[in-house]
């Protein structure tokens, strides 16, 4: 099982949408994908139409004796399922705390879903706290969607000190470019100036569109009913470039 | 593929379900959408392993190459593995959990497609609060796999209703509703490979004990050609795939055919007529003796891994050479095979053994054993051989010469033939426990034998090598290496012989065979 969290201190920049669409891609090639929704705002729940709801909330969730599996539920697309987030999850860093070895919670939780899941997305919330650090502990790559402006490079640089003061230099962080709009010459700057990193970047751009934004209107992800379009190629390619670093072990 | 929980429906046709998806819409709140092109196809064995171990190995296509999943029938327990195409044997697949779990259960047998699962046809979304989808009802189609596969049952046409994760409660509404307003029940045996797989007591028959239903008092050559065409029906089942070389198995289960028959007929003297046993006799002989060699040659190339292993990690590779050369001796016999089955004397054999076991027995004959019931000659018999399997293994001392201990493996493979030719007719508690008995026993005269023929195989062979090349010299070197860890072995097996005859003429045993075929065993029963 591989698991990957769509993660950026900043918010707004495209998190829910790469970790719905991404997952959707996984599970159409066969792949078993869980989504898990951390973000109390519950976007990615929302996409999937599901209710915003887990019984006993965040507390009975981190602390609880018993495995994720009866929160799940299933999408509208096969191989595709859901941890939904719930309001209390806003009190996750307070659970966590609560508990034994709060950095490795997460992990244990998943990894109890190691025979059903072939992969998981895990939708972060914007922040940097206990829960994304239990995250970075459960993770096998962190994906950072990434606007092309300075400040949003400034937070990257932020995020990859922050790892490597946690000694987390091990966790693979895999930026890529994300709402880009080659009109603006800002965009094209910093993109062209910070593709070679460090740390690197993803070569897919994803492309803004309001084919995303459409996503919340239709409540889909966007290669379920717009597949040809850019952005959805897009959101293929980087599934395609995201399968290849993990299985070839970078 | 199945999933755990998923209920299927069978309809008699696509009107059918145009129907059903009428009633559910105007019952739920519904939306239908194009069919996916998802073409599931199952795999198994010839024998069917796999369902015979429970099991499911199934194939999806994806973009990304096949998606391959062994599950339990159950469902709930999958593996997965990712490759380029179906596999045709174990050894294709990566490295994993699935080859892992697969491995011990077909060993070296091919894999075949047996069932082809389509579900290409429009799909019911049936939706809960904000159009959430809480099940789907998809169309099933499936056709059997063809080509040189176990035969199928046909499957019928089914609608699947498939739960989604979490909404149970709607899944269970959805079904009363097949149930109470449409009448329907759901499909017994949920998962496709059971509903086209073979029934049990078949699957059973095709790689289990030889059963045939026998009644003690039925005429021994009666019961005796009963049993001779239930093997003739192995032996042609097993032809095909033989001459094909689709697989190392198909020709030891055809040989196996052969041996049970073979040993039949020596043990029916009295029953058949002397020129019948000796006509067939001769001729299954001849189809033993031609097979024997690919056989032998078979299990050396099965056996490769465990001779590298045998030997000094430094000079495995120095054994390559030789897995050459028993490949092209294998293949060069495997011609002959071919030849000879297509001789139109192997022709000959087949219709006219056909002819002979499907004419009816004569009422009346000068054969002073044919009219018997078959329960006490078989008893007869067994008890004798049996006893000559105790005296000679009771007179075979720590210095007896290696013949004896042959002669015994014969007598003990001639015993273990009669037992199975006539299994039926006994408590099958009873003669498991004493054909396991000597199961143990027979292993290690076999080995014992074995090993010596492989020895005297592989000098024979390096006597033939020439030293041309430094290669040619290492393998020799090599295999010089591997004949003395098999003559360890041999040393070892001869020591084990005691151990094993005094566990296999235990007065525990001994007394069971007393009873199951000793003097007085068919006076007891009938009392």
């Amino acid at each position: 099982m591989k698991v990957l969290a769509c993660y950026n201190i900043k918010g707004g920049v495209g998190k829910t949408a790469a970790a719905v669409n991404l997952a959707y891609l996984a599970a159409a090639e066969g792949r078993r994908c869980l989504l898990v929704d951390l973000d109390p705002q519950g976007a990615a729940t929302f996409y999937c139409r599901v209710k915003p709801k887990v019984k006993g909330g965040g507390r009975k969730l981190i602390k609880g004796k018993r495995t994720l599996g009866r929160w799940i539920r299933g999408t509208d697309f096969e191989n595709l399922d859901l941890l939904p987030a719930d309001f209390s999850y806003r009190n996750l860093d307070l659970f966590l705390d609560q508990t034994k070895r709060p950095t490795r919670r997460i992990r244990k939780l998943l990894r109890s879903l190691a025979e059903e899941y072939e992969v998981v997305y895990i939708d972060c919330a914007p922040s940097i706290s206990l829960v994304s650090e239990s995250v970075f502990h459960a993770s096998d790559a962190l994906l950072v969607p990434t606007i092309p402006t300075p400040l949003s490079l400034n937070t990257l640089e932020q995020l990859v000190r922050h790892l490597h003061r946690e000694e987390l230099d091990w966790l693979p962080v895999l930026p890529f470019f994300s709402m880009v709009d080659l009109r603006k010459g800002l965009h094209q700057q910093t993109i062209a100036e910070s593709s070679s990193g460090p740390p690197p970047f993803l070569e897919t751009r994803i492309p803004y569109s309001s084919l995303v934004e459409q996503m919340g209107t239709r409540c889909a992800p966007l290669p379920s009913y717009a597949p040809l379009s850019m952005p959805a190629q897009a959101f293929l390619k980087l599934h395609h470039e995201i399968m290849a670093r993990l299985e070839g072990g970078n | 593929m199945q999933k755990k929980g998923e209920v299927g429906y069978v309809i008699n046709s696509d009107g059918a379900a145009r129907g059903i998806f009428d009633a559910l819409s105007g019952r739920f709140t519904c939306r239908e959408e194009p069919g996916t092109r998802l073409r599931v196809t199952y795999l198994d064995t010839f024998d069917w392993s796999l369902r015979r171990a429970g099991l499911a190995l199934c194939g999806v296509d994806s973009p990304s190459g096949v998606l391959l999943t062994l599950d339990s029938l159950e469902g709930g327990d999958a593996r997965i593995a990712r490759m380029a195409r179906l596999p045709s044997f174990a050894w294709d697949l990566p490295a994993g959990e699935v080859r892992d779990r697969l491995e011990p259960v077909i060993t070296v047998r091919r894999l075949f497609k047996v069932l082809k699962v389509g579900y290409a046809e429009p799909t019911l979304r049936i939706m809960g609060k904000r159009e959430k989808t809480v099940a789907r009802v998809v169309v099933e189609r499936s056709r059997p796999g063809g080509g040189d596969g176990p035969i199928c049952r046909k499957l019928p046409l089914r609608l699947v209703l498939v739960p989604v994760r979490g909404y149970e409660k709607s899944m269970r509404q959805v079904t009363l509703f097949f149930q109470q307003e449409l009448g329907m029940e759901s499909f017994a045996a949920g998962h496709p490979l059971v509903m086209v797989a073979p029934e049990a007591a078949e699957l059973e028959a095709i790689s289990g004990p030889l059963l045939i239903p026998l009644e003690r008092s039925m005429r021994t050559d009666e019961a005796s050609k009963r049993v001779f065409q239930h093997l003739l029906q192995s032996l042609v089942r097993y032809e095909g795939g033989t001459r094909k070389d689709l697989d190392s198995e198909f020709l030891h289960a055809f040989r196996v055919a052969v041996r049970r028959t073979r040993a039949g007929l020596a043990r029916v003297n009295g029953v058949f007529s002397e020129a019948t046993l000796k006509r067939y006799s001769r001729d299954f002989s001849w189809l033993g003796m031609v097979t024997s060699r690919v056989r032998d040659l078979d299990v050396y190339l099965l056996k490769m891994p465990e001779f590298k292993k045998s030997v000094p990690k430094e000079i495995r590779a120095d054994l390559k050479p030789l897995k050459k050369v028993l490949q092209q001796r294998r293949n060069r016999e495997f011609r002959k095979v071919v030849r000879a089955l297509a001789t139109a004397r192997y022709e000959r054999l087949k219709s006219s053994w056909t002819e002979f076991l499907e004419k009816p027995v004569p009422e009346q004959t000068q054969l002073k054993d044919a009219t018997r019931p078959v329960g006490q000659v078989a008893s007869e018999r067994i008890w004798k051989i049996y006893k000559r399997v105790l005296g000679r293994g009771g007179r075979i001392t720590p210095e007896s010469p290696a013949i004896e201990l042959h002669r015994l493996r014969l007598d003990a493979k001639k015993l273990r033939y009669l037992m199975e030719f006539f299994r039926a007719l006994y408590d099958e508690e009873e003669v498991a426990r004493l054909i396991l008995s000597m199961k143990s026993l027979q292993d290690n005269l076999g080995d014992f034998n074995d090993l010596e023929v492989q020895q005297l195989a592989l000098r024979g062979i390096a006597e033939e090598l020439t030293v041309k090349r430094r290669e040619t010299a290492r393998t020799l070197m090599a295999m010089g290496r591997l004949i003395e860890r098999l003559e360890r072995r041999h040393s070892l097996e001869r020591d084990r012989f005691a151990l094993e005859f005094e566990q296999f003429s235990c007065p525990e045993m001994v007394k069971l065979a007393k009873r199951l075929f000793g003097r007085g065993a068919e006076a007891r029963r009938r009392s």
